[in-house]
Parts: C-alpha cells; structure tokens; sequence
C-alpha cells in the first residue's frame, strides 16, 4: 500500500499538485527527523536538516526514476546531508557538544543511553530511532530504508545487545 | 552462559517489541523460570526499551514541528517545484519491453514513410516507351554530360531544339548546328572571342549535326536495342524516381544503361553509363604505363595528381541536370557570330563530286602511320626506323615516353600526355599489322561475282630505314588501299600528300 501511495504522491507531485506534497512531506518528515538525529544527535539540527531534505528532495524530485523508492531515495538524502553537516561542524568546531543544545533536563539514565547510542555503529542506530520514533513499525523502517523486515529485525537485534553491552559497560566503570 | 543462554538471549532480544511464536515463548518462559541471568538480561532490555520510549517521546515535540512545517512547505514557498523530468528521464520509466516495442514501430514506420516518399504515392511506374513519347514530344531539351577519360571529368552541356537546332559547350569552345542550314556549323571560342565556321553543301566525312546527340533518339535507339526494364525506386534530388536499366550485354561486357525517370513529370531526369573497362586507367595496359611512372620517386599516392581515379562498378558517362522544355533564347543557335567576335577561319565546303571526296579522304592506316612516325622522331631523334614494327616494342617505347613526357609538372597531365603519345605509336603498330594481315589474306585480289572490293590488296612500302628526318623531297612511306585510290605518300619531313602515281613508279 504505501509503495503504491507514494507512487501515486509522487506523479502528483511531479504534475504540480501542492496537496501531493504536503501529504508526501508529512509522511515523511518524522522519519526524516529520525533519520537526521540519528546521525548528528541535535534536535534543532535535525529539524533543520529534515526541512532541509524535504526540499532537496522536491526540487530533486524529477531525477527519481523508480517512484516506488521514494522513501530510501528521501531517506538517502537525508542521510548525506547529516553527514555533511557533521563533516562541516567538526571542520569548523572540533566535536559538537551534544548535550548544550538539549533545553530538557536529562536523567542520568537518559544521558547514559544517548551517550551509548552515540557509540553504537550508524547503521543499527538509524533503523533504532526510526523504529522508536515512527511508531514501532519494523515495515515502515523497511521501506524507509529500502531493506527487508527481516532485515530490519536483525538490526534492531543486535542494535539492543550492543546497546545494553555499552550501557552495561558504562555501569560497571562508574561502579 | 551456556549455549542454551546463548541461544535464549537472540530469543529475548527478538521479543523486545513484538510477540514471539507460541512454542518459542513457552520455550523461553521455562528457561527463564530456572535461569537468574537471562531473566536479568530481560529486565535489562525492557528497561532500554521503555528509555528509548523515553528518548523518542523527548522529540514529540521536535517531530510535530517538522511534520507541521512540511505540511506547509509548499503553501510557504520552502518547497519549490520540482522540474519537469527530461525526455531521457521519461523514456528511462518506459518499461524496456515496451522501448523495444516501440523503437521496432518507428523503424517499421520511416520505412514506410520513406517508402512511401521514394514514389509509392505515384503509383504505377509508366512504361519506358511511354516516357520516350512524352519526352520526345518536347521541343527544348537541356542537359549536362560529363564523361570519365583519362583520369578527368569532362563536361560538357548540350542545349537542343527540335525545330532551330543545338548548342554543345565544352566550356572553352562552343559548336552551335542550325536546321536552317543543317550542313553548317559555327565553334566558338569565348575566351579568344573566335569563331570558325564551316559551310558545306553536303554532309562531310568529319561533320557532325548534332542530331545523333538529341538525348530523346539515343534513348530510343537504346531501348530498340536493349529493351529497358524497371528494376527499382529511388529519391533523386527531392523527386521520386523510377530506373529503368538495360544490359549487362554479352557482347559489350559488364556495360550498363541505366535511365532515371521522374515519377512526377514521367521524363528522364539522369542517364548512366556504366562500364567496367574505361578507357585507360590509373594503370593502363598501353605500353604498361602507370600513373606511378610520372610520381616523383619514393613519394606516396598523392592526392593532387591531377588524376581522378575510376572505381570500377561507377558509371563512365553520367548525363545529369535534364531541363525539359525550359524557355530557350533561340538566338544561342544562331550561325551568325555574335558580336565583337573575329573569324579564325571559314571553311566553304562543297562535297557534290564524291570522287573527289574519295580522293581526299586520307585512308586511316597511312594518317596512323604518320602519327606514329611524328611520335617516333620526337622519342628517338632524328632517324626513321629500320622497321615500323619497332612501334609495337614495349620494352624500348616505353622508357622513352616516359623519359619524354615525366617532367616537374603535374603528374597526371603529364600521364594523360604520355598515353596520347603512346596510342599514336600503338594505332601506327595497329595499322602496319593491319595492312600486312589483309596482304596475307587467302582471298586477298580476288573479286568475287558480287564485285566485292574490300578485300582488295593494299599495296604500300616503307623505305625510311635510317633516313634522316626533315627532307620534303623524300618519300619515306606509301599506301595505295585500292587501286582505285590515290596513293599517300609520306616524305621524310612527315608531310602527307595524294598523288595519282606512286613515287617507284615516278623514279622509273
């Protein structure tokens, strides 16, 4: 269904239907969110990058050429221009301070697992917080990021147990 | 941890989040009842869950803004319009079978179209001899003739009219024919702004009407003979056309005629002459002189020789340009010079006394003899030679024609040049052998009971073996065909006069 929904989104946004992308962008915009904090840990970054993403992807739209693979194409952009924006802040600014930016006050616990999370290799930590932040769909990460759900059940297999190892890690050493 | 841990722990990991089949739960809830540490592990991995909730819902915020602003993207200006995807990038989404598909119907339809230009829409192809009596009923024909021989194109236009005459224009001279006076004829030289006119009451030996050149009669003369078919459409120009073809002929081997016809007006528009064998090629077989002869040494092929090679298979004579009933000024086919233009010479003719045509009609082995023995002197200094057979010797004439005519100027002129010397010595060692060849012959003298006279014997005599050249007074060579005829003498200044007796005769 959604293959054949952003199919359809897609050719209407290509004959100029503004409801088509409004429908198509909201669609995405929380997966992209996911995507973007995944890679440069920074909510307002984030939001920047995805708002960013959409509009490349727009203007970019004509280049797709299988509209079914909108959502790994969307995703890929997003993706590249986190990394860029990473690649740009540590040129500029050495290693960016992830907690300044976060105007909630943490938990110990909270500040532990993002701290993890950081450590975790980027591709188990995107399908992580896209499942977590789209709903706890294994199928909206799949298509999201063009693999099978078994696929995406074998990331988030593993992406727990080297989660819960680096916690634990952490634990032990403060102990 | 035992394997069995090992093997319970991917079990809790897979539950996180989503129910386990029924046998595997039962399996992993009785390992959990004895086994403390996976149970731990467990509760580890429920608690990363509920954090990671945790986490995700920190952002509920930060997600609501960003779904919020790409819902007003577009209204907002922040998304602009995608462009229009390209033409290659629409063809690239055709499925490929249906490209395949696709590119087959187009090829099957500029084959049709083009099918359909090259004449199909014409219809029928007419019948060569109806287009033979559609163009001979045109009174102006105009065309261009450019021939193929020794290495060049030459070109020349013929302008005909049926009822006043016809213009042939060689480019530097110009013959012009008159019915008004048909045994008349008028060349001009335009760039010298001569002319010279022949006027004869009777058709003479060496002149020529024109009327052999009308393109309609040959055409008709062709196709007598031929009988033109139709072999295929083609586009010629912009205009549909229709070839009709005669020959190859067994008897003049591998030459091809070949008539394209507009399909629209039904008149030849192009005449082809194909043969293979063109009158001396790149490599003649005359005294095996070869356009290399006239390169410099060691130097390649080079392009501007002055020689326009013959690829066997192209047609030799090409007739191109037909104008059919064009408006014609039919002062151009007037015999009276135009102005400004002087007399080089005119010639008034008069061929009522056909025994004194006889007389004057210079018999062609004694004018080839001459030719060759002009040739000779120029090769080989000034001595006649001992025999007139040496005009066949290849092995000594050709280092002299080449000695003579390589010089530094263009190579091709000067091969073109070489060849005219060469077939003067060839036609001389033509005609002795001829001459002796008709002596010999077993019926040679005898006239038969229908008075047949050609075989008649030729009597004629070289006495110029190591003569010098340049004595008007001495007969070097002499031929009488026929004693019908007058003799023709040669004098060793090469000077050929009739007389009524042979210069033996004379000396008795």
């Amino acid at each position: 269904m959604e293959k054949k929904s952003d199919e359809v989104l897609v050719a209407a946004c290509l004959r100029g239907e503004t409801r088509a992308f409004a429908e198509l962008g909201k669609g995405y915009a929380r997966r992209l969110y996911a995507i973007c904090l995944a890679i440069v840990d920074n909510a307002a970054d984030a939001e920047d990058l995805t708002q960013e993403t959409l509009v490349r992807g727009f203007t970019e739209l004509a280049s797709l050429k299988d509209h079914t693979r909108f959502g790994p194409w969307i995703a890929a952009i997003a993706g590249n221009l986190s990394r860029d924006l990473l690649r740009k802040r540590m040129n500029e600014k050495g290693p960016l301070a992830h907690e300044m930016d976060c105007p909630n006050v943490e938990s110990e616990r909270l500040m532990d697992l993002r701290r993890a999370l950081r450590e975790l290799p980027e591709q188990h930590r995107i399908p992580l917080l896209l499942y977590y932040l789209d709903g706890h769909s294994t199928e909206s990460v799949a298509a999201t990021l063009g693999i099978s759900t078994a696929a995406v059940h074998q990331r988030l297999s593993r992406a727990r147990r080297e989660l819960r190892s680096l916690i634990e890690s952490k634990e032990v050493r403060d102990e | 941890m035992n394997s069995s841990c090992e093997e319970m722990r991917l079990r809790i990991e897979e539950s996180i989040g989503r129910p386990l089949p029924p046998d595997e739960r039962e399996m992993l809830e009785r390992h959990l009842a004895h086994c403390g540490s996976c149970r731990g592990y467990r509760e580890a991995l429920l608690r990363d869950d509920s954090l990671l909730d945790e986490y995700a819902s920190r952002h509920t915020e930060s997600v609501g803004r960003v779904e919020e602003e790409a819902a007003r993207a577009r209204a907002a200006g922040i998304v602009t319009a995608p462009r229009r995807p390209t033409v290659s990038q629409r063809l690239a989404r055709i499925p490929r079978f249906a490209r395949v598909a696709a590119a087959v119907a187009a090829a099957l339809a500029i084959v049709a179209t083009v099918d359909f230009i090259r004449g199909a829409y014409y219809g029928p192809i007419p019948a060569f001899a109806a287009v033979l009596e559609k163009a001979g009923k045109a009174e102006n024909v105009t065309r261009r003739v450019r021939t193929w021989a020794l290495g060049e194109w030459r070109t020349r236009t013929y302008v005909i009219n049926r009822s006043h005459g016809s213009r042939i224009d060689w480019g530097d001279s110009v013959l012009v024919t008159n019915k008004e006076k048909p045994f008349h004829s008028l060349m001009l030289y335009p760039a010298r702004k001569e002319f010279t006119s022949w006027q004869a009451s009777v058709a003479g030996p060496s002149f020529d009407t024109g009327l052999d050149e009308n393109p309609v009669e040959r055409l008709a003369t062709w196709h007598k003979k031929w009988n033109f078919a139709f072999v295929r459409r083609a586009r010629y120009h912009g205009k549909s056309v229709a070839i009709y073809e005669g020959g190859p002929f067994p008897q003049r081997s591998k030459v091809k005629f070949s008539t394209w016809v507009d399909l629209h007006t039904e008149l030849p528009v192009r005449v082809e002459i194909t043969n293979s064998l063109p009158r001396y090629s790149a490599d003649s077989s005359l005294y095996d002189l070869r356009l290399a002869d006239f390169l410099p040494p060691g130097s390649p092929r080079a392009k501007h020789t002055g020689w326009v090679d013959f690829r066997e298979g192209e047609p030799a004579v090409i007739e191109d340009n037909f104008e059919w009933n064009a408006p014609l000024d039919t002062s151009l086919l007037s015999l009276d010079p135009p102005p400004g233009y002087t007399a080089k010479s005119i010639r008034k003719v008069y061929y009522a006394d056909f025994g004194e045509l006889a007389r004057t009609f210079i018999p062609a082995e004694a004018d080839m003899i001459r030719a060759a023995l002009t040739e000779w002197i120029s090769l080989c200094g000034n001595t006649f030679p001992a025999d007139l057979n040496v005009f066949a010797d290849v092995d000594k004439m050709k280092p002299r024609l080449v000695a003579k005519y390589n010089g530094n100027g263009v190579p091709g002129d000067e091969y073109r040049a070489a060849i005219h010397g060469a077939g003067r010595l060839k036609f001389g060692a033509v005609a002795v052998e001829n001459l002796e060849r008709s002596k010999e012959h077993p019926y040679a003298g005898r006239r038969g009971a229908t008075g047949d006279t050609s075989r008649a014997i030729p009597e004629f005599s070289y006495v110029g073996a190591g003569c010098a050249f340049g004595d008007s007074t001495k007969p070097i060579f002499w031929l009488r065909r026929d004693k019908d005829e007058s003799y023709w003498i040669i004098y060793a200044d090469l000077h050929m006069v009739p007389s009524e007796t042979s210069p033996r005769m004379r000396q008795k």
